[in-house]
């Protein structure tokens, strides 16, 4: 998973988990972080939740009355911070283009 | 007015889409799901007309083989009912959820590749429990409809008929789910990679339902026919046939309280399948639960009038008490047989075994089928013993009550040993089971099953007889018999 680019949700999920956080918690840390741009569903977390612990991104840190909290590993802020710089490249890239800053290949020859 | 509806449906992973409009349109004309039987019983209470949203989720639920607790399940549910869904109901893996329509609630899948992940994993976990399931069908299959389509039994007993008909409509139930559940994956998975949407279907829909109507009515004339067994016949060997399902049901659920498997390592999860699967199999032939005639009604001598069945007591002089044994069964080849099996100690058993065919030609069937099993155990009686002697080269007296002479075997012994044991099995087929030549019986059929004349099947009509524990070559016994079972 740690070679293919982190979806939307796989994203926010993480980043959100840099504070110990339990589920309702995140989507509701999501929206206020996004101002409502991006939601992440009950189904999409939970499902998210459970494939980042079994890979060792997050760690459970409390289990009390059915509501599991959760933080981020070393290993789940390595991929995030890989996604940071792929994303960082992305925009350093599209503001390249935008801002006109690619003569150099059209004058390649 | 009725407060519920039951429908026959069928939901899926890969139709599901297409159930959350049903349930749109059934809560429209005022009936919520409430419960999901066996992924296709679809059961409704009664509401208010409502437009209402739903949802249904794939969420992987506790077994002895996901990961999965009941205490996660439940945390998912809390947070589905805090962003505003409602719970209606579940079916395995997918929880029905619904709202008010249009009501501003965020989805409770907001990304379509993930979605598919749970749906894989629980796709993969449904076709490996099917490719487990399938070859223990076919294996069944095998026994039951084998035993269904040439024995004797089989054509007497209902139960073997009726299994026979569900067998077939259960393994078309897996194949057309594993074909679904192979065709969704392949699609889907190219989709996500494309970055297309999940493309759900419901072609094999009416195929489901069709199925399991066939499934259920199976089922339902199964437990007619256990409950009429029981009751009528006071046969209770098939209600004992159902104790090892209970004594399992009762232990599985037992160690998913106590041991909760779900939080223990896959390793050990098939440790423990492999050992529930060998105790199970030593349990069963270890207690006899094959074997349980002995269990079958016993209704005694008294019991046999108005049953055509011999008795010690036709062939003696004095009354002697006869520790008879009387079963009952019906199918839908042979609507009425009984045997019956007449004991008095010293003097041996008369068996007794009356069939009414629903043709003549089934009774036919069965008459050949009777000439079949005799031809069968005279192999399985002789094959070995006959090796034995054409080995040694010495002929047994013994023999002879088999109907291989000494001169037969004269001739035989000095050819290859497996042609003359093959050779001396047809001499003692030929000699054993024959017609009735000389017109001693005077029936439509009348087949002698053994050299010694001591089993004998005779047809009139629809009717077949099977006798056995006489002379039945014997003029004043045929008086006797065709006196006492109504056969002039």
């Amino acid at each position: 998973m740690a070679k293919k680019a982190l979806t939307q949700p796989m994203y926010y999920i993480l980043l959100s988990l840099m504070e110990e956080r339990h589920g309702y918690e995140i989507m509701q840390y999501i929206d206020w972080l996004t101002d409502g741009r991006v939601k992440v569903g009950p189904g999409t977390l939970y499902s998210l939740l459970s494939r980042f612990e079994d890979d060792g991104y997050i760690d459970m840190v409390s289990d009390e009355d059915n509501k599991k909290t959760y933080i981020i590993t070393e290993l789940g802020k390595g991929v995030l911070d890989k996604e940071i710089d792929r994303l960082s490249l992305l925009l350093k890239d599209a503001r390249s283009v935008m801002g006109g800053n690619d003569d150099e290949f059209q004058n390649r020859e | 007015m009725m407060n519920f509806k039951i429908e026959n449906s069928y939901v899926n992973i890969t139709n599901y889409p297409y159930i959350e409009r049903h349930f749109e349109k059934m809560a429209a004309r005022g009936w919520l799901i409430s419960k999901i039987i066996s992924g296709n019983l679809f059961l409704y209470k009664r509401i208010e007309p409502e437009e209402l949203d739903f949802s249904i989720s794939p969420y992987e639920v506790e077994t002895a083989y996901t990961r999965k607790t009941k205490e996660e399940l439940e945390e998912f549910q809390t947070v589905c009912e805090y962003v505003g869904w409602n719970f209606a109901t579940k079916s395995y893996d997918l929880h029905v959820y619904y709202k008010e329509k249009d009501s501003e609630v965020v989805p409770l899948h907001t990304d379509e590749e993930e979605e598919f992940n749970i749906l894989e994993k629980i796709a993969k976990k449904q076709l490996k429990a099917l490719y487990f399931q399938i070859p223990l069908f076919i294996l069944l299959a095998w026994m039951v409809i084998g035993r269904s389509l040439a024995s004797v039994y089989g054509m007497k007993d209902g139960l073997t008929q009726i299994v026979s008909l569900l067998i077939p409509v259960a393994l078309i139930l897996m194949v057309i789910n594993i074909y679904d559940l192979r065709k969704f994956l392949k699609i889907n998975r190219k989709n996500i990679e494309l970055g297309k949407g999940i493309e759900f279907n419901d072609w094999g829909f009416y195929g489901y339902k069709i199925s399991f109507i066939l499934f259920y009515i199976s089922i339902l004339v199964f437990l007619a026919y256990l409950l009429y067994s029981a009751i009528v016949f006071k046969n209770i060997i098939l209600l004992m046939a159902l104790i090892p399902s209970l004594i399992g049901i009762v232990v599985g659920s037992l160690y998913r309280i106590y041991v909760k498997p779900a939080k223990r390592s896959i390793g050990y999860k098939k440790v423990v399948l492999v050992a529930v699967l060998i105790t199970a199999t030593i349990l069963s032939i270890g207690t006899g639960i094959f074997n349980i005639g002995v269990l079958a009604s016993k209704d005694g001598p008294s019991k046999i009038e108005g049953y055509r069945v011999l008795s010690i007591n036709d062939f003696s002089d004095e009354t002697i008490e006869d520790s008879g044994d009387l079963r009952r069964n019906l199918s839908f080849l042979i609507p009425v047989s009984y045997d019956y099996s007449s004991y008095a100690r010293r003097l041996g058993v008369i068996d007794t075994e009356y069939s009414r065919a629903l043709t003549e030609g089934l009774a036919r069937n069965l008459v050949n089928r009777y000439k079949r099993e005799a031809e069968n155990r005279l192999i399985g009686r002789n094959s070995k013993d006959l090796e034995f002697i054409f080995e040694n080269g010495v002929y047994d007296s013994y023999y002879a009550r088999s109907g291989l002479t000494e001169d037969d075997f004269i001739s035989l012994r000095d050819r290859d040993k497996k042609e003359a044991v093959k050779e001396a099995l047809e001499i003692i087929k030929e000699r054993s089971i024959r017609e009735d030549l000389d017109g001693l019986w005077d029936l439509d059929e009348v087949y002698f099953l053994n050299y010694e004349s001591s089993e004998i099947v005779l047809r009139i009509g629809k009717e077949v007889f099977f006798l056995g524990g006489l002379d039945f070559s014997d003029p004043e016994i045929v008086g006797v018999v065709k006196d006492r079972l109504g056969l002039d």
